[in-house]
């Protein structure tokens, strides 16, 4: 089987991306931009390079369509992968390994270089075949996704640069998905993490005193807990339910006190949030007040990270974007799944702009290896992925 | 009046002791050890001064009795007091003023020296008039109570000096009463502070993994406050402190980055148990507590005292009879407790030996490590002739 694919340039230029150890922390993307400069060049494309950040290369291919004032579809990839335990893995990680099944051995074939590639590729063949589409691609190539790209995406989409770009719709990544369907992401949760203090009188651990730091503390964590465990029996009770449509809590630290027989001026509980896109931020807020004054005296809350609220992608014939994408996967038989994502991606900071972003990799019958060992793609999946977008990009950027 | 006190030698010794200044921290016992082998000299009795640990010495004054192979009465008092913010005192604490209405002001007028010095004036007393008692009196005057004793009597106590005294009954301290009745304490709780570990997979902060560390962690911590809860009720309904186990959340520690689920968040409590709680119940409760709470959660004792039985009050214990029978003569009314604090006694019932904190001090404030702490003369002097018949019916038992 691996014999079937080594002459095959698409899958080729796939595991010379995977190849480039652009792994956290520390990258070094310059191989990665010297990489994408050539796939330009070789396809035809523009290639702009941003650095809102020293060493923190953007890199922007372009495609101009045959109305370029119009507004443009992004097709965003990160270029940076999570570090590997090498020693777990059956071949080395950076290798891009074709086993006799097809199977491409490497961090980032599932997340994300395989997408990154797989747009180039399918952008290649609409070239060659002489179609020129209506809107422009912009092909973008992003770093430090994977440790929240504080210094790609997220300050990029600021920028007048990304202003003058005059997005209208994006994609980004999705997840691969073990059976037939593909899995489609229109949003978000918003990452809440707070620190709640509890303060009381001290005094010797001998007494009963009321009002101590040790009672609210007990309180607070009843609350969260209580919350956390409502939202993991609404999601165990329907099976339509993913993670990503609950609102999850987690204890993650907790700190305070002195010594062992003395009570406690302070002891804190620190939550780390994540809020389903169907919560009103102003109502949370307010239970969360609410439980820190039921709590007793001097229980207060910091954040540390506060999202704000970012509307979902509309999945509906308000978008035409989306209605596009729909008919065209339609066309092709494709069993589409549309989720609310569990994690964080760069979509959030597109939306956040106010740009309509879905997160698709065209990954089914793929098991979910992303940051684990042994991460794979099958050749003939990835092939598949090239021929869906060929479809894809036509269908968004005819809208 | 204050006239007549002031040159009152009883109370004049008991000054004398109020003066030098062992308090903590770092204290010099040199003055002490003095002072009470004078007092030895001036009653004729023998004096032995044990350093188990150098720099704190136990001072044993030994009154032989009639039948001296008989066990032992042990009066047992500390040197030592707690420090003062003297800012807040009405007169100097180390310099035992006694004001115009008779109160007597100083730092361990309540806790313990007036005590120790009942004692002694007590034996001063019998002695010279010519008592003889049954059983041989030791008195002793141990270091570092107030710090919790490990140099003083935990190590005297444990030490082979302490077996030959063949001590068989002891008096120590209790506290002061604001009423007519006197407070005698028989046991303490069992102080105990634990750690509990909960342990959990790690994983990403945006998932609802089972068996999380924080689930386990908000299990445990219910578990003990609910404990508390339950046990603050009894104390708000008037049980005395000494006879609810108290339970505290003190620290809490553990998790790396606010996304991750951590491998481990502990909490610590402490915790005195009530004397009529089966020990091992509570232990098997709580290891029970971690298994419920799920896999891997562990506890450690930080401090684990050992269980000590309160000196029995039930008539099998003749001295405590005598006691209440010699105090209710004297048209007094005693009630005995479990002490909230801890004392020495403990280290003496540890080894076996019945012992009852007895601070013989009525209608007193009790301002034991507060400022102004003081007693009234008359109190003392009421307190002496109390102590007189008391140790007159112990060391005849």
């Amino acid at each position: 089987m691996a014999a079937k694919y080594e002459d095959n340039a698409a899958v080729a230029n796939f595991v010379e991306y995977l190849k480039i150890p652009s792994v956290q922390p520390n990258i070094n993307y310059d191989a990665c931009v010297t990489f994408l400069q050539r796939q330009a060049k070789e396809i035809g494309l523009s290639v702009k390079i941003y650095e809102v950040v020293p060493r923190k290369p953007i890199v922007v291919l372009t495609w101009p369509g045959k109305e370029p004032s119009l507004p443009t579809v992004l097709l965003n990839s990160h270029m940076d992968v999570v570090p590997v335990f090498e020693n777990s893995w059956t071949y080395p990680p950076f290798s891009g390994h074709i086993d006799k099944d097809g199977k491409i051995f490497a961090r980032g074939s599932q997340d994300m270089k395989c997408v990154g590639i797989q747009y180039l590729e399918a952008i290649r063949i609409l070239k060659q075949s002489g179609v020129q589409l209506k809107r422009t691609l912009h092909v973008s190539f992003v770093p430090d996704e994977e440790i929240g790209g504080l210094d790609g995406m997220k300050k990029f989409v600021l920028t007048n640069d990304f202003k003058a770009l005059n997005i209208g719709f994006a994609l980004d990544e999705g997840m691969a998905n073990p059976t037939e369907e593909f899995i489609i992401f229109n949003g978000e949760r918003s990452i809440w993490q707070l620190h709640v203090n509890c303060t009381g009188p001290p005094g010797h651990g001998s007494l009963l005193i009321p009002n101590t730091a040790g009672e609210k503390l007990r309180y607070i964590i009843d609350k969260f807990m209580d919350f956390r465990e409502e939202q993991n029996k609404i999601l165990h009770g329907d099976s339509k339910l993913t993670i990503g449509d609950v609102t999850t809590v987690n204890l993650t630290q907790v700190y305070g006190g002195v010594q062992s027989n003395v009570i406690p001026e302070k002891l804190t509980a620190v939550f780390d949030i994540r809020l389903a896109v169907t919560v009103n931020h102003v109502q949370f807020e307010n239970r969360v007040k609410r439980w820190c004054e039921e709590a007793g005296d001097g229980v207060t809350f910091e954040f540390e990270q506060k999202n704000p609220f970012v509307e979902c992608t509309k999945t509906d014939a308000s978008n035409p974007y989306w209605v596009a994408f729909k008919k065209a996967t339609d066309e092709m038989g494709l069993k589409l799944d549309i989720r609310i994502f569990p994690g964080g991606t760069d979509s959030r900071y597109i939306r956040r702009v106010g740009i309509p972003a879905i997160g698709f990799s065209p990954m089914n019958n793929t098991p979910v290896l992303l940051h684990d060992h042994d991460e794979f793609l099958r050749a003939d999946i990835y092939l598949k992925g090239i021929d869906i977008y060929v479809k894809l990009l036509a269908a968004v950027a005819n809208v | 009046m204050r006239g007549e006190w002031v040159n009152d030698p009883v109370v004049q010794r008991f000054r004398e002791y109020l003066k030098i200044p062992s308090v903590h921290p770092d204290i010099d016992y040199g003055d002490c050890v003095v002072f009470l082998k004078q007092q030895a000299n001036e009653i004729g009795l023998p004096v032995t001064v044990y350093e188990l640990v150098p720099g704190k010495p136990i001072v044993v004054i030994t009154w032989t009795g009639l039948q001296p192979k008989d066990s032992s009465i042990l009066l047992n008092s500390h040197m030592d007091v707690v420090p003062v913010y003297e800012e807040y005192w009405s007169h100097p604490p180390f310099e035992a003023v006694i004001t115009d209405d008779g109160f007597l002001y100083g730092r361990g007028t309540q806790d313990m020296k007036g005590v120790g010095m009942m004692h002694l004036e007590t034996i001063r007393r019998l002695k010279t008039a010519g008592v003889r008692l049954k059983r041989t009196i030791h008195m002793c005057f141990v270091p570092d109570e107030e710090t919790g004793g490990t140099d003083g009597m935990r190590k005297f106590s444990e030490s082979e000096v302490f077996k030959k005294l063949n001590v068989g009954f002891c008096l120590d301290e209790s506290m002061p009463s604001s009423t007519d009745a006197l407070i005698a304490f028989n046991g303490e709780r069992t102080s105990r502070q634990i750690k509990i570990t909960c342990k959990g997979v790690p994983g990403h902060g945006s998932l609802l993994e089972s068996n999380t560390a924080g689930e386990k962690l908000h299990y445990i911590v219910n578990k003990f406050m609910t404990l508390r809860a339950e046990e603050k009720k009894k104390l708000d309904n008037g049980a005395a402190l000494g006879e609810v186990t108290t339970i505290n959340l003190t620290q809490t520690e553990g998790g790396v980055q606010i996304n991750v689920l951590p491998e481990n968040l502990s909490v610590s409590f402490d915790i005195r148990i009530a004397p009529e709680y089966d020990h091992d119940a509570f232990e098997k409760m709580i290891t029970r507590w971690c298994k419920e709470a799920g896999d891997d959660v562990i506890f450690e004792y930080i401090v684990k005292n050992p269980e000590v039985k309160n000196t029995k009050i039930d008539g099998t214990v003749p001295f405590w009879n005598v006691i209440k029978t010699t105090v209710e003569k004297m048209g007094i009314v005693i009630n005995c407790a479990t002490c909230p604090g801890a004392t020495d006694a403990r280290y003496v019932r540890r080894q076996g030996v019945p012992a009852i904190g007895l601070s013989l001090m009525t209608n007193t404030l009790p301002l034991l490590h507060a400022h102004d702490e003081r007693i009234h003369v008359q109190v003392y002097k009421r307190g002496i002739d109390i102590m007189e018949k008391i140790v007159l019916a112990v060391a005849n038992v």
